[in-house]
Protein backbone atom coordinates (compact mmCIF):
# COMPACT_ATOMS: atom_id res chain seq x y z
CA UNK A 1 0.00 0.00 0.00
CA UNK A 2 1.45 3.73 -0.73
CA UNK A 3 1.54 6.00 1.65
CA UNK A 4 0.12 9.32 2.06
CA UNK A 5 2.16 12.52 0.98
CA UNK A 6 1.78 15.94 2.81
CA UNK A 7 0.49 19.21 0.60
CA UNK A 8 3.58 20.54 0.39
CA UNK A 9 5.20 17.71 -1.81
CA UNK A 10 2.36 19.28 -4.14
CA UNK A 11 4.85 21.78 -6.19
CA UNK A 12 3.56 24.30 -7.85
CA UNK A 13 4.77 23.09 -11.43
CA UNK A 14 3.43 19.88 -10.79
CA UNK A 15 -0.24 19.04 -12.42
CA UNK A 16 -3.60 16.94 -11.43
CA UNK A 17 -5.10 15.00 -14.20
CA UNK A 18 -9.16 14.59 -14.49
CA UNK A 19 -10.57 12.56 -17.06
CA UNK A 20 -13.93 14.10 -18.65
CA UNK A 21 -16.39 11.32 -20.27
CA UNK A 22 -18.03 12.10 -23.29
CA UNK A 23 -21.41 12.50 -21.38
CA UNK A 24 -20.39 15.81 -20.17
CA UNK A 25 -19.21 16.77 -24.00
CA UNK A 26 -20.82 14.77 -26.48
CA UNK A 27 -22.98 17.24 -27.95
CA UNK A 28 -21.04 19.92 -28.32
CA UNK A 29 -20.05 21.46 -31.50
CA UNK A 30 -16.18 21.46 -30.75
CA UNK A 31 -14.17 20.82 -27.26
CA UNK A 32 -12.74 24.13 -27.09
CA UNK A 33 -14.33 25.47 -23.93
CA UNK A 34 -13.59 23.98 -20.48
CA UNK A 35 -17.09 23.43 -18.94
CA UNK A 36 -17.33 24.06 -14.67
CA UNK A 37 -19.74 20.75 -14.93
CA UNK A 38 -16.48 19.30 -15.32
CA UNK A 39 -15.72 19.74 -11.64
CA UNK A 40 -18.89 18.44 -10.09
CA UNK A 41 -20.34 14.75 -9.28
CA UNK A 42 -22.66 12.76 -7.14
CA UNK A 43 -19.63 12.46 -4.51
CA UNK A 44 -18.06 15.59 -5.01
CA UNK A 45 -18.07 16.36 -1.22
CA UNK A 46 -16.48 13.75 -0.43
CA UNK A 47 -13.57 14.84 -2.86
CA UNK A 48 -13.23 15.38 -6.89
CA UNK A 49 -10.87 12.95 -7.71
CA UNK A 50 -7.45 13.62 -9.76
CA UNK A 51 -4.72 12.12 -9.99
CA UNK A 52 -1.25 13.93 -9.51
CA UNK A 53 1.43 13.94 -12.26
CA UNK A 54 4.33 13.32 -10.20
CA UNK A 55 2.79 9.70 -10.36
CA UNK A 56 0.70 9.64 -13.74
CA UNK A 57 1.15 11.14 -16.61
CA UNK A 58 -2.44 11.88 -18.69
CA UNK A 59 -1.80 9.03 -21.05
CA UNK A 60 -1.96 6.57 -17.59
CA UNK A 61 -5.21 8.79 -16.31
CA UNK A 62 -7.05 7.84 -19.77
CA UNK A 63 -5.64 4.24 -19.47
CA UNK A 64 -7.18 3.58 -16.10
CA UNK A 65 -10.64 4.59 -17.69
CA UNK A 66 -13.33 1.67 -19.07
CA UNK A 67 -12.96 3.78 -21.66
CA UNK A 68 -9.72 3.98 -22.49
CA UNK A 69 -9.97 6.13 -26.11
CA UNK A 70 -10.49 9.57 -26.80
CA UNK A 71 -13.72 8.80 -28.17
CA UNK A 72 -15.22 8.10 -24.44
CA UNK A 73 -12.84 10.48 -22.94
CA UNK A 74 -10.88 13.10 -22.60
CA UNK A 75 -7.83 14.86 -19.90
CA UNK A 76 -8.16 18.09 -18.82
CA UNK A 77 -5.12 19.26 -15.82
CA UNK A 78 -4.98 21.75 -13.07
CA UNK A 79 -1.49 23.31 -12.44
CA UNK A 80 -0.84 23.95 -9.00
CA UNK A 81 0.39 26.98 -9.15
CA UNK A 82 -2.43 28.37 -10.38
CA UNK A 83 -4.84 26.11 -8.46
CA UNK A 84 -2.95 27.39 -5.04
CA UNK A 85 -3.24 31.51 -6.58
CA UNK A 86 -6.95 30.92 -7.33
CA UNK A 87 -7.19 29.57 -3.74
CA UNK A 88 -5.78 32.65 -2.51
CA UNK A 89 -7.42 35.45 -4.71
CA UNK A 90 -10.74 34.18 -4.21
CA UNK A 91 -10.36 32.68 -0.90
CA UNK A 92 -11.69 29.45 -2.07
CA UNK A 93 -12.21 27.01 0.38
CA UNK A 94 -10.20 23.97 -1.10
CA UNK A 95 -7.77 21.56 -0.31
CA UNK A 96 -5.72 19.13 -1.79
CA UNK A 97 -5.35 15.45 0.10
CA UNK A 98 -3.46 12.77 -1.85
CA UNK A 99 -5.27 9.67 -1.55
CA UNK A 100 -3.64 6.46 -3.13
CA UNK A 101 -5.55 3.78 -3.98
CA UNK A 102 -4.06 0.41 -3.65
CA UNK A 103 -4.08 0.23 -8.13
CA UNK A 104 -3.31 4.37 -8.40
CA UNK A 105 -0.61 5.34 -6.34
CA UNK A 106 -1.24 9.05 -8.03
CA UNK A 107 -5.03 9.58 -6.81
CA UNK A 108 -5.62 12.92 -5.37
CA UNK A 109 -8.71 14.83 -3.86
CA UNK A 110 -9.53 18.14 -4.11
CA UNK A 111 -11.72 18.58 -1.04
CA UNK A 112 -14.23 22.01 0.07
CA UNK A 113 -16.46 21.98 -2.72
CA UNK A 114 -19.98 21.99 -1.74
CA UNK A 115 -23.41 22.44 -2.66
CA UNK A 116 -23.71 25.93 -1.36
CA UNK A 117 -20.26 27.05 -3.17
CA UNK A 118 -20.71 25.01 -6.35
CA UNK A 119 -21.02 27.65 -8.82
CA UNK A 120 -18.06 29.69 -7.87
CA UNK A 121 -15.48 26.77 -7.27
CA UNK A 122 -16.47 25.32 -10.37
CA UNK A 123 -16.34 28.67 -12.43
CA UNK A 124 -12.94 29.13 -10.92
CA UNK A 125 -11.61 25.35 -11.95
CA UNK A 126 -12.92 26.02 -15.30
CA UNK A 127 -10.95 28.85 -16.01
CA UNK A 128 -7.23 27.36 -14.85
CA UNK A 129 -8.13 23.92 -16.40
CA UNK A 130 -6.81 23.34 -20.33
CA UNK A 131 -7.30 19.85 -22.30
CA UNK A 132 -3.50 17.99 -21.21
CA UNK A 133 -1.31 18.07 -24.08
CA UNK A 134 -2.46 15.49 -27.49
CA UNK A 135 -5.58 14.23 -24.76
CA UNK A 136 -8.31 16.78 -26.19
CA UNK A 137 -11.62 14.47 -27.02
CA UNK A 138 -12.20 13.43 -30.39
CA UNK A 139 -16.02 14.74 -31.69
CA UNK B 1 -48.75 65.37 -38.22
CA UNK B 2 -49.77 63.88 -35.73
CA UNK B 3 -51.68 60.88 -37.29
CA UNK B 4 -48.17 60.49 -38.93
CA UNK B 5 -46.78 60.25 -35.57
CA UNK B 6 -48.91 57.90 -34.29
CA UNK B 7 -48.81 55.74 -37.49
CA UNK B 8 -45.05 55.91 -36.50
CA UNK B 9 -45.00 54.94 -33.10
CA UNK B 10 -47.36 51.97 -33.78
CA UNK B 11 -44.76 50.43 -36.46
CA UNK B 12 -42.11 50.64 -34.08
CA UNK B 13 -44.71 48.91 -31.36
CA UNK B 14 -45.33 46.37 -34.47
CA UNK B 15 -41.54 45.52 -34.38
CA UNK B 16 -40.93 45.35 -30.87
CA UNK B 17 -43.83 42.61 -30.58
CA UNK B 18 -41.85 41.43 -33.77
CA UNK B 19 -38.64 41.10 -32.71
CA UNK B 20 -39.77 39.67 -29.03
CA UNK B 21 -41.95 36.89 -30.92
CA UNK B 22 -39.45 35.92 -32.89
CA UNK B 23 -36.59 35.70 -29.88
CA UNK B 24 -39.75 34.16 -28.10
CA UNK B 25 -40.00 31.17 -30.97
CA UNK B 26 -36.45 30.83 -30.85
CA UNK B 27 -36.11 30.27 -27.47
CA UNK B 28 -38.67 27.36 -27.31
CA UNK B 29 -36.84 25.51 -30.06
CA UNK B 30 -33.62 25.57 -27.90
CA UNK B 31 -35.22 24.69 -24.69
CA UNK B 32 -37.31 22.02 -26.24
CA UNK B 33 -33.48 20.39 -27.90
CA UNK B 34 -31.57 20.93 -24.99
CA UNK B 35 -34.27 19.47 -22.13
CA UNK B 36 -34.75 16.62 -24.36
CA UNK B 37 -31.42 15.69 -24.94
CA UNK B 38 -30.52 16.35 -20.99
CA UNK B 39 -34.06 14.37 -20.43
CA UNK B 40 -32.90 11.52 -22.44
CA UNK B 41 -29.41 11.06 -20.53
CA UNK B 42 -29.78 7.83 -18.78
CA UNK B 43 -28.19 6.56 -15.08
CA UNK B 44 -24.82 7.36 -15.25
CA UNK B 45 -24.18 8.72 -17.85
CA UNK B 46 -21.18 9.72 -17.16
CA UNK B 47 -19.96 6.62 -16.27
CA UNK B 48 -19.18 7.96 -12.92
CA UNK B 49 -22.95 7.30 -11.18
CA UNK B 50 -24.27 10.21 -12.81
CA UNK B 51 -28.24 10.29 -12.05
CA UNK B 52 -31.24 10.22 -14.33
CA UNK B 53 -32.72 13.86 -14.57
CA UNK B 54 -36.14 14.24 -13.24
CA UNK B 55 -38.91 15.87 -15.40
CA UNK B 56 -39.34 18.67 -12.76
CA UNK B 57 -35.97 20.08 -12.50
CA UNK B 58 -35.95 21.05 -16.27
CA UNK B 59 -39.25 22.72 -15.89
CA UNK B 60 -38.17 24.93 -13.28
CA UNK B 61 -34.78 25.64 -15.53
CA UNK B 62 -37.09 26.07 -18.53
CA UNK B 63 -39.45 28.78 -15.90
CA UNK B 64 -36.25 30.38 -14.80
CA UNK B 65 -34.83 31.01 -18.00
CA UNK B 66 -37.95 32.37 -19.95
CA UNK B 67 -39.40 34.71 -17.26
CA UNK B 68 -35.70 35.91 -17.16
CA UNK B 69 -35.29 36.63 -20.63
CA UNK B 70 -38.86 37.75 -21.25
CA UNK B 71 -38.17 40.64 -19.07
CA UNK B 72 -35.09 41.34 -20.14
CA UNK B 73 -36.58 41.24 -23.58
CA UNK B 74 -39.36 43.70 -22.27
CA UNK B 75 -36.62 45.79 -20.75
CA UNK B 76 -35.13 46.03 -24.14
CA UNK B 77 -32.31 44.67 -22.98
CA UNK B 78 -30.49 41.99 -25.18
CA UNK B 79 -28.04 38.95 -23.64
CA UNK B 80 -27.53 35.82 -25.64
CA UNK B 81 -28.67 32.67 -25.02
CA UNK B 82 -27.03 30.79 -22.28
CA UNK B 83 -25.78 27.32 -22.54
CA UNK B 84 -27.70 24.97 -20.36
CA UNK B 85 -25.61 22.06 -19.16
CA UNK B 86 -26.81 18.91 -17.33
CA UNK B 87 -24.41 18.50 -13.98
CA UNK B 88 -23.52 14.64 -12.72
CA UNK B 89 -25.26 15.34 -9.72
CA UNK B 90 -28.72 15.96 -10.91
CA UNK B 91 -28.81 19.94 -11.00
CA UNK B 92 -28.92 22.38 -13.97
CA UNK B 93 -26.52 24.44 -14.99
CA UNK B 94 -27.66 28.18 -16.75
CA UNK B 95 -24.42 29.33 -17.87
CA UNK B 96 -23.81 32.81 -19.87
CA UNK B 97 -19.84 33.76 -20.87
CA UNK B 98 -19.74 36.57 -22.83
CA UNK B 99 -17.22 39.16 -23.20
CA UNK B 100 -19.15 41.29 -20.85
CA UNK B 101 -19.94 39.25 -18.09
CA UNK B 102 -20.41 35.51 -16.84
CA UNK B 103 -22.89 34.28 -14.85
CA UNK B 104 -23.20 30.73 -13.54
CA UNK B 105 -26.96 29.58 -12.17
CA UNK B 106 -27.10 26.21 -10.94
CA UNK B 107 -30.27 24.57 -10.56
CA UNK B 108 -31.03 22.30 -8.10
CA UNK B 109 -32.36 18.62 -8.60
CA UNK B 110 -34.32 18.79 -5.37
CA UNK B 111 -36.77 22.13 -4.96
CA UNK B 112 -35.80 22.07 -0.92
CA UNK B 113 -32.60 22.99 -1.78
CA UNK B 114 -31.22 26.79 -2.74
CA UNK B 115 -30.33 27.93 -6.65
CA UNK B 116 -26.49 29.07 -6.49
CA UNK B 117 -25.46 31.77 -9.03
CA UNK B 118 -22.07 33.13 -9.16
CA UNK B 119 -21.11 36.23 -11.53
CA UNK B 120 -18.76 38.53 -12.63
CA UNK B 121 -18.37 41.43 -14.57
CA UNK B 122 -15.43 42.01 -16.69
CA UNK B 123 -13.10 44.60 -15.96
CA UNK B 124 -15.87 45.60 -12.66
CA UNK B 125 -14.84 43.57 -9.70
CA UNK B 126 -16.88 45.30 -7.68
CA UNK B 127 -19.77 43.43 -9.33
CA UNK B 128 -18.97 40.33 -8.33
CA UNK B 129 -21.92 38.12 -7.02
CA UNK B 130 -22.52 35.20 -5.43
CA UNK B 131 -25.62 33.99 -3.95
CA UNK B 132 -27.33 31.17 -2.80
CA UNK B 133 -30.64 31.74 -3.25
CA UNK B 134 -34.57 30.26 -2.97
CA UNK B 135 -35.99 29.15 -6.53
CA UNK B 136 -38.64 31.72 -6.33
CA UNK B 137 -36.87 34.32 -5.48
CA UNK B 138 -33.95 33.92 -8.14
CA UNK B 139 -35.53 36.68 -10.58
CA UNK B 140 -35.82 39.32 -8.48
CA UNK B 141 -32.20 38.81 -8.47
CA UNK B 142 -30.57 37.66 -11.39
CA UNK B 143 -32.72 40.20 -13.69
CA UNK B 144 -31.43 43.50 -11.91
CA UNK B 145 -28.04 42.37 -11.94
CA UNK B 146 -27.90 41.11 -15.58
CA UNK B 147 -29.62 44.26 -16.63
CA UNK B 148 -26.52 46.23 -14.47
CA UNK B 149 -23.76 44.56 -16.16
CA UNK B 150 -25.54 44.39 -19.75
CA UNK B 151 -25.42 48.16 -20.04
Amino acid sequence: MWSEEPEENFLNSHFLYRAIHRGLWQNWESTDRIDPIFFYNKNAEEGLSFDWSKYSSPQDTLERRKGNSLKDNGIIQLNLGKLRTDIIQFNLPITIEHAPLPENQSHTLLLGITRSNTAKIRRKLSKIAEWAESMRPKI
Amino acid sequence: MKESTETNLQEIKNLFISVKATKERRLEKLLDKRVNHILNLSENWDDNGAEKFKKETLERVSNLLKKILQELWDQMVDVPFPLISPVPDGSVDINWETDKFELLINVPAKDNLLVNLYGERMSHPEDEVEVRINYDMATQYVIPWLIKVSS
